[in-house]
C-alpha cells in the first residue's frame, strides 16, 4: 500500500490504464503540461507525450465532441470537464449523443469513454462552480455515474470506468482532492456498481456518497459516543449501476434509513434511493426515510453560507436525532 | 448544404459531379425508406435493449 492523495490516485489510475492500453488518451483544458487545474493529471504528459495527452480549447462541446468521435473510432478517451457545472455547456453531447448512440444504432455503435469532472462544494467557488450534479447524469439512460469518496476508490473505480464499454461520468469531489489514504500499489480495479459498508451499526442506516461519506462517518461516531445511536454507514460509490441489493439489505437490517446528499433537495439521488427502498421493503421500515440534503437553493459562495446549506456533521447528527425523536413522539 | 455546394462549385468541382453525388444519395435514401416500410414493425422487446454494451437496460442489481 502507498499513501496517496485523492488527486494523485486519479492520476495513478489514468497512468495505470494508459500503460495497459495504448488506446487510452486523455484531454481537456490544461490537462497536459499544467497537470490539470486541480492537479489530477500531473506527470501524464511527461510519461505519455503530446500524442496521448492533449490540451484543448476552452470549449466543452469541442472536448466531448472529440471524445465521442474518438470513442466511436476505436480509442478509449478520458475527457476532462474542468468543473461539473460546465456539463451544462455540453449537455447535448452528454445526454443526447453519448448516452443514446448505442440505443439509437440498435447496439451497432459503442461509445466507451469517461468524462471526468470536478464536482461539489467546499472551495467557495459559488453557484456556478460548486454544484453537485451527479443527479443530472443519473437521470439519463445510457450513462453510468460514479463518485468515489476515498483515494483507493478514486484509483480503482476510475480504472474500471476506463475499461468499461459504456460511457461513464466520473465525479471527482473537489473537497476530497487533498485527502490522503492508503491506495493499493500495482494494478487496482474496483468493479462498478458495488456499494461499500464502512461501519456496521444496529439502529440506523446512513447512505452517503462522495464528500458526504466522511461526514456521515464522523456523524456516526458522534451519534454513538454522545447519543447511544449505533449507525451503519454505507458508501454508494456509484449511482448507475446501483447496488440495490446492498442498500436494501442494510436498510432492512435497521429499519431506519437516512440519506446524506449534496444535491439540492428536488430530485437529488436520495429521492430515487428512498423510492426503491419504500417500494421494495416497506414492511421492514420502522419509520419514514429521511433525506438530509442541500436545500433547494443555488450554492452560495460566502464561507458561512456554503457551510450552512451543505449537510455538515452537526446537521447530520441533528437530523438523525430529530428523525428518531419524531418517530418516538408519534 | 447549399453553402457547401456553392463552396465545392467555387473550388472547381463540376456541376455534373455534384449532381451525380446527389442522385446517388437520394437513391440510397429512397431504397432505405422503402426497406423500412416493407420491414415488420420492431419487437416490443427492442425498446428495452441496447442501452448498455451487454445488450440490456439494467441500471441496478
Amino acid at each position: 500500500m502507498a499513501q496517496l492523495s485523492y488527486r494523485d490516485a486519479v492520476a495513478a489510475a489514468i497512468a495505470q490504464e494508459m500503460r495497459r492500453d495504448e488506446r487510452v488518451v486523455l484531454f481537456g483544458e490544461d490537462t497536459a503540461a499544467a497537470g490539470g487545474v486541480f492537479k489530477t493529471t500531473v506527470g501524464l504528459f511527461e510519461e505519455f507525450g503530446p500524442r496521448r495527452v492533449k490540451d484543448t480549447p476552452i470549449s466543452e462541446l469541442a472536448i466531448l465532441g472529440a471524445a465521442m468521435g474518438a470513442a466511436m473510432t476505436g480509442l478509449r478517451p478520458v475527457a476532462e470537464i474542468m468543473f461539473s457545472d460546465f456539463l451544462a455547456c455540453c449537455w447535448d453531447y452528454v445526454a443526447n449523443e453519448i448516452a443514446k448512440t448505442r440505443y439509437m444504432s440498435d447496439g451497432q455503435i459503442s461509445i466507451p469513454l469517461v468524462i471526468r469532472t470536478a464536482n461539489g462544494a467546499g472551495s467557495r467557488f459559488g453557484a456556478q462552480h460548486s454544484q453537485s450534479v451527479e443527479n443530472w447524469a443519473m437521470a439519463i439512460p445510457g450513462l453510468k455515474v460514479v463518485a468515489p469518496s476515498t483515494p483507493a476508490d478514486a484509483k480503482g473505480l476510475l480504472a474500471a470506468a476506463i475499461r468499461d464499454p459504456d460511457p461513464v461520468v466520473f465525479f471527482e469531489h473537489k473537497s476530497l482532492l487533498a485527502n490522503k489514504a492508503e491506495v493499493p500499489e500495482g494494478e487496482h480495479v474496483e468493479p462498478l456498481g458495488k456499494a461499500k459498508v464502512l461501519r456496521e451499526g444496529k439502529d440506523i442506516t446512513v447512505i452517503a456518497l462522495a464528500a458526504m461519506v466522511p461526514r456521515a462517518l464522523k456523524a456516526a461516531e458522534t451519534l454513538a459516543a454522545e447519543h447511544g445511536i449505533s449507525a451503519t454507514v454505507m458508501d454508494l460509490r456509484s449511482l448507475v449501476p446501483l447496488d440495490a441489493k446492498t442498500l436494501l439489505a442494510e436498510s432492512a437490517r435497521t429499519g431506519r434509513v437516512f440519506t446524506v446528499e449534496e444535491n439540492p433537495r428536488l430530485c437529488g439521488w436520495g429521492a430515487e434511493i428512498a423510492s426503491v427502498i419504500q417500494e421494495e421493503i416497506f414492511g421492514a421500515l420502522k419509520g419514514p426515510i429521511v433525506r438530509i440534503t442541500t436545500p433547494h437553493v443555488p450554492l452560495p459562495a460566502a464561507d458561512q453560507l456554503e457551510d450552512a446549506v451543505v449537510p455538515s456533521v452537526a446537521r447530520i447528527v441533528a437530523e438523525v436525532r430529530r428523525g428518531l425523536d419524531s418517530r418516538r413522539a408519534a | 448544404m447549399t453553402l457547401y455546394r456553392n463552396r465545392l462549385l467555387a473550388s472547381g468541382v463540376a456541376e455534373g459531379t455534384l449532381a451525380k453525388i446527389e442522385s446517388e444519395a437520394m437513391t440510397k435514401l429512397d431504397q432505405a425508406t422503402e426497406a423500412a416500410k416493407a420491414s415488420p414493425t420492431p419487437s416490443l422487446e427492442s425498446a428495452m435493449s441496447d442501452v448498455w454494451a451487454d445488450g440490456g437496460n439494467a441500471w441496478r442489481n
